[in-house]
């Protein structure tokens, strides 16, 4: 057995296993925002919860998703056939619309699972006080109901209390028993691949070679750091506000290389919010295993070896490890976002000929509900592109999703069909791309008109301030968010809850990204 | 073309030609296409270039965006709008429909779409606006009538990209029927079937995947001579592998994409894959060995092609373990260089700490890696599973790799065609005429009572027997295939389910979702998307020649490499000289006019008496 020769056949293999669990969960889901916009992700552990593969999913599930399932390991002796869910912030969870399941793989005649399968998928309902469970609260307790781990199945069957339970508290429960139903059927199908890769190459060359893997990646990784001068990078960047009256909410980060590792301090970083837009470390993970991945010219596996060389601090009862009980709907989504655009100021210090100026650093996330014609209750979310940040080598793209999602729209037909709602406009935001010698690309505009009362929660960030540019680029034009209510314009905060009446219109409009370089006299 | 036709023909008239042709496809790939303006909604004119707001490459800092279909200046927006109920919102206005015209011609707009929302399910709007733009001096298509598709912007992509081929793809048809003066020209088509010259150049956009379409339909031709059903055909060449599932009938889908833009109208489901002869092996930052995406093509080509190229590539791995003869490589029309196959392998070796055989095993089992990774996603996708087909290899390399792959699969079958470099061509002999219609319902099933979906079939059978009528297709031969796209309430993703006089379609739909996705849900309820006809004319399969070996050949004897720098000697034989009904347990290599097959040991094999190669597993 050769290791070099060996390593692309078993990465094949286990990017594999992830992708068709990624198949049969988006094919047979329920909720747009998971057969549509896709956001939900797979992954293989090893038997001490090591990552070995996960599907091109979501990066910001990448980092956070084997806190999970150390979790749910933590928290009960599962047995065969059993699968825990989660959503607990506090016990591996992001956010709690995000529900991971998790199993074991139990091979012949082993006391305790060989392997360990978890999807995760962005439900679009689970409770709290706003339909989407994203309320700008200061209470995790209204932002829906909290699942640390607990069985789903036991023994293959479901556990029906706490499915009884949880469908009781959610808005949508036909919706969310057809995700999860989608969710198991994707772990059976990892399970059943799994076995056959064990049958066919045996466990302990699976093991062996799900642990090269891990170090194959942690090399490549290695091989990047040590092409970064080394020395200590500091950049700090801010949040709007939490949308209960902090504003200016920095992270701050100090990135030393130091040959072929780093470590990666989030000392100084601000406390904790009252709002929603406390992170935690799953969620600092993700970021910083975004960053690699992006700046790595090679495609490494996505395993816990691209974070082996790295060494993270992130400081208690700040931002971004705020402890219980504070609310977290936002950190996953606009925290997250911001986590990447400090890092990568950073790393410009080090490395300013390979980072691009700041993109929209937000996901504009809108979520509403209401009722439809036929009295029954609805609910939506969905997230809004912008600008991405101009790049030494060229110019920032328009209206794309950038960094920690890459979520597809709903297609307006879809959307008018299901829910009383008109989308007026879905266009460019032109103009609001940074300058610079490679200008950033724009930012959109989507307007959606109630055709019958809406509330609503927008979670928005970088309207005070643009993205960033670098280089001597100008930032991108900074969003902004508007009720349109007959001829009157009210502009509404970055973080608002809404409500429409029959006939008002939501347009959010998009950041732009930053320019690179000094802008070209014309 | 014609010239060899003519010649083909042997001076006797040509009586039926049927042509499958690559011009559409490289005319969209190359953007040589025309200029084509858009009628849209206001507010909405750069939907089409959002696409779906995503990225392509998940991890870059320099992210791309899809490819833009329209230009913004040929892009104008009506205020008139329905809604998805199909109430009026806003009126139309002719004037502002003949001014946004304008506007685009003068944009230099040669075709114009006209694209608006919910038309798929309520054409009317669309149609008024055609109507509206009567005596324009370019020519006007609605989007609905292009496809049937849902979702606004895969079917504005999908009008778009046949408005921009319409020119092309109707010149080039009609310019070669009149020339060839056959007494039935037809054209093959990407849904597996063929049409008329007209027929085909008014729905251009059909035309676009139509070759590997022949190939799948000539695969199954072959295979079902052979005896095989279920079948994965591998067309793999120079720098990609189509993979296909064939679980019977030919299988079709309207989800397909032609780089990254979609198309959604029926077409034979074909799945490509960038891993072919030509891509390249390299060591990585890491020390790991990679092969692929990246490809020398055919031009510099593997190195043993002498043409330039240096880089290792899957070609030369196979000539430096002796799958591939230099001297009778595509019947010895191309000379393979041995010596640079392995000096450009060796260069791998090195920094591997492997010899050369077993950097060419490993190279080749990687490749063979790759593909088996597509196969199973494919066939998941569909709903199949791989073990239980027979594996149909064609294309230059489909031979070469098809008994492995077959093992990785679980599977114990594999049927290499002598054919196997122009199944295409008999595909287009073999295909039926087909033309596809359907209409949009978008509403829950119980909506739609037998009567009422048997009145919707019958419209659209109406239809369909016009089309046939002007296909010239005899009474006899005529069928028409009746199905229902349906999906749970909430699915964004709907599923053709067989329609049968004798089983109520919701019952159909959840047997065909537990089969397809290892669940249902009789409690929820479910929607019919649309109401599809295909309408058929069929075509007796060709009569397949009989092989006959020139004189009864014997079998060199070659050492050949296996995975691992193992060797193993095995029996060589030239294809031609195969005697028919040769059966062996023996490893073996066959060099072929078009194609090379590799049997590795514990396979059986044997030919049969069209001269086609069936391997099977013996353990």
């Amino acid at each position: 057995m050769s290791l070099p020769l060996d390593l692309g056949v078993f990465r094949d293999l286990f990017v594999a296993l992830t992708e068709e669990m990624g198949v049969v969960l988006q094919r047979t889901a329920h909720s747009p925002n998971v057969v549509e916009r896709r956001d939900y992700s797979c992954a293989l552990y090893g038997a001490d919860g090591t990552t070995i593969a996960m599907g091109d999913h979501m990066p910001v599930h990448l980092g956070s998703m084997p806190l999970s399932v150390a979790a749910a390991r933590g928290a009960m002796e599962l047995q065969p056939a059993d699968v825990a869910i989660l959503n607990d912030p506090s016990a591996g969870g992001t956010h709690l619309p995000d529900l991971t399941l998790v199993q074991g793989v139990w091979l012949e005649g082993d006391e305790t699972p060989a392997f360990w399968l978890a999807n995760r998928a962005h439900h679009a309902d689970v409770g709290g006080r706003t339909a989407g469970s994203m309320p700008l609260t200061g209470d995790v307790y209204e932002e829906g109901v909290v699942l640390p781990p607990v069985r789903l199945m036991r023994g293959g069957s479901r556990v029906e209390p706490t499915w009884r339970h949880l469908l009781a508290n959610v808005r949508t429960p036909e919706e969310r028993s057809g995700d999860l139903a989608a969710q198991l059927a994707s772990l059976a199908t990892g399970e059943r691949r799994l076995r056959a890769l064990v049958d066919r190459y045996g466990k302990g060359r699976i093991e062996a070679m799900g642990q090269a893997l891990v170090d194959y990646a942690a090399r490549l990784v290695r091989g990047l750091l040590a092409g970064i001068p080394d020395g200590a990078y500091h950049f700090e960047d801010v949040l709007d506000d939490d949308g209960r009256g902090a504003r200016d909410v920095a992270i701050r980060v100090t990135v030393e290389i130091d040959g072929e590792t780093a470590r990666v301090d989030f000392g100084g970083t601000d406390p904790a919010v009252e709002g929603p837009l406390n992170a935690n470390p799953a969620i600092v993970r993700s970021a910083v295993f975004y960053v690699v991945r992006a700046l790595l010219e090679e495609d490494a596996p996505a395993n816990d070896g691209v974070l082996a060389p790295f060494v993270i601090e992130v400081p208690e009862g700040s931002l971004l490890r705020p402890g219980w009980g504070r609310p977290v709907a936002a950190g996953n989504v606009e925290t997250s976002q911001r986590i990447v655009d400090a890092l990568l100021g950073a790393l410009a210090g080090a490395i300013p000929d390979r980072i691009p100026g700041a993109s929209q650093g937000t996901m504009n996330n809108l979520a509403f509900g209401g009722l439809k014609d036929d009295g029954h209750p609805f609910t939506y979310y969905e997230t809004v592109a912008g600008g991405a940040g101009g790049h030494p080598d060229g110019p920032g793209a328009s209206g794309l999703h950038t960094h920690m999602t890459n979520s597809l729209n709903s297609p307006i037909e879809a959307l008018e069909r299901a829910l009383p709602v008109r989308v007026r406009r879905y266009a460019y935001r032109r103009g609001s791309g940074g300058a610079g010698r490679r200008p950033g690309g724009d930012g959109l505009v989507r307007e959606i008109e109630a055709l019958s009362p809406l509330e609503g929660t927008i979670l928005s960030d970088r309207r005070r301030r643009g993205p960033w540019g670098l280089a001597g680029g100008v930032a991108g034009a900074p969003g902004a968010n508007w009720r349109l209510r007959g001829e009157r314009a009210e502009e509404l905060p970055g973080k608002a809850e809404f409500r429409l009446e029959v006939g008002d219109r939501l347009v959010v409009e998009t950041p732009g990204g930053g320019g690179w370089g000094e802008p070209e006299a014309e | 073309m014609v010239e060899a036709v003519r010649e083909l023909a042997g001076g006797r008239g040509v009586t039926r030609v049927v042509h499958g042709f690559t011009v559409a496809t490289n005319a969209f790939l190359e953007g040589r296409t025309a200029a084509v303006g858009m009628v849209t909604q206001e507010g909405l004119e750069d939907v089409l270039s959002i696409a779906r707001q995503t990225r392509i490459r998940l991890y870059t800092l320099r992210p791309e965006p899809a490819r833009r279909l329209v230009a913004p200046e040929r892009v104008r927006g009506i205020a008139a709008r329905v809604g998805a109920d199909g109430k009026e919102v806003a009126p139309l206005d002719p004037d502002d429909a003949r001014a946004a015209l304008e506007t685009l011609l003068q944009a230099g707009a040669e075709a114009v779409v006209v694209a608006l929302l919910h038309s798929a399910r309520h054409p009317d709007l669309e149609r008024r606006v055609v109507k509206a733009l009567g005596g324009a001096p370019v020519p006007v298509v609605a989007s609905h009538s292009v496809t049937a598709e849902p979702r606004e912007y895969e079917r504005w992509a999908t009008a778009v990209v046949s408005a921009g081929l319409a020119p092309v793809v109707e010149g080039y048809l009609l310019a070669l029927e009149e020339e060839l003066a056959a007494d039935d020209f037809r054209v093959m088509l990407s849904n597996g079937g063929m049409a008329s010259a007209a027929e085909a150049a008014s729905r251009p956009v059909g035309t676009i995947l139509s070759g590997p379409a022949a190939g799948v339909v000539g695969a199954r031709v072959v295979a079902r001579a052979a005896g095989f059903d279920r079948l994965v055909t591998l067309d793999m060449g120079g720098t990609s592998c189509d993979v296909a599932v064939v679980p019977g009938e030919i299988e079709r889908t309207t989800e397909a994409d032609l780089d990254g833009v979609p198309l959604r109208l029926p077409m034979v489901d074909i799945h490509t894959v960038g891993s072919g002869g030509g891509s390249i092996a390299r060591v990585d930052a890491a020390g790991a060995l990679t092969v692929g995406p990246e490809s020398a093509g055919a031009v510099p080509g593997p190195a043993c092609y002498g043409s330039g190229g240096e880089r290792p590539t899957v070609t030369d791995a196979h000539l430096v373990l002796g799958h591939l003869h230099p001297d009778l490589f595509l019947g010895g029309r191309r000379r393979l260089d041995v010596a640079a196959a392995r000096r450009s392998i060796r260069s791998l070796a090195a920094p591997l700490g492997a010899s050369l055989e077993e950097t060419a095993g490993a190279i080749l089992e990687l490749a063979r890696s790759h593909l088996e990774r597509a196969v199973r996603r494919v066939t998941l996708e569909r709903g199949h599973d791989p073990s239980d087909s027979t594996l149909v290899a064609f294309g230059g390399a489909g031979g070469l790799h098809a008994a492995t792959l077959a093992r990785a699969l679980g599977g114990g079958r594999v049927l290499v065609p002598r054919a196997a470099g122009v199944l295409s061509a008999l595909g287009c002999l073999a295909a039926d005429a087909r033309l596809d219609f359907a209409r949009t319902l978008l509403e829950p099933a119980e909506a739609w009572p037998p009567e009422r979906l048997e009145e919707a079939f019958e419209e659209l059978e109406a239809e369909a027997g016009k089309a046939l009528d002007r296909e010239r297709v005899p009474p006899g031969r005529r069928t028409t295939v009746r199905s229902l796209a349906m999906r749970y309430r909430g699915q964004a993703y709907e599923t053709d389910v067989a329609w049968r006089a004798d089983a109520a379609p919701v019952e159909a739909f959840h047997r065909h979702h537990r089969e397809r996705y290892g669940y249902a849900r009789p409690e929820a309820p479910a929607e019919i998307v649309a109401v599809r006809v295909a309408a058929v004319g069929t075509t007796a399969a060709p009569a397949l020649p009989e092989h006959a070996p020139a004189a009864a050949g014997r079998p060199d004897r070659r050492a050949i490499g296996l995975r691992r720098g193992e060797s193993v000697e095995v029996a060589a034989w030239e294809w031609a000289a195969l005697p028919v009904g040769h059966a062996s347990d023996e490893p073996a290599v066959v060099f072929g006019d078009h194609a090379t097959a590799v049997v590795p040991p514990g396979w059986a094999w044997r030919v049969t008496r069209h001269g086609d190669l069936v391997l099977e597993a013996r353990s």
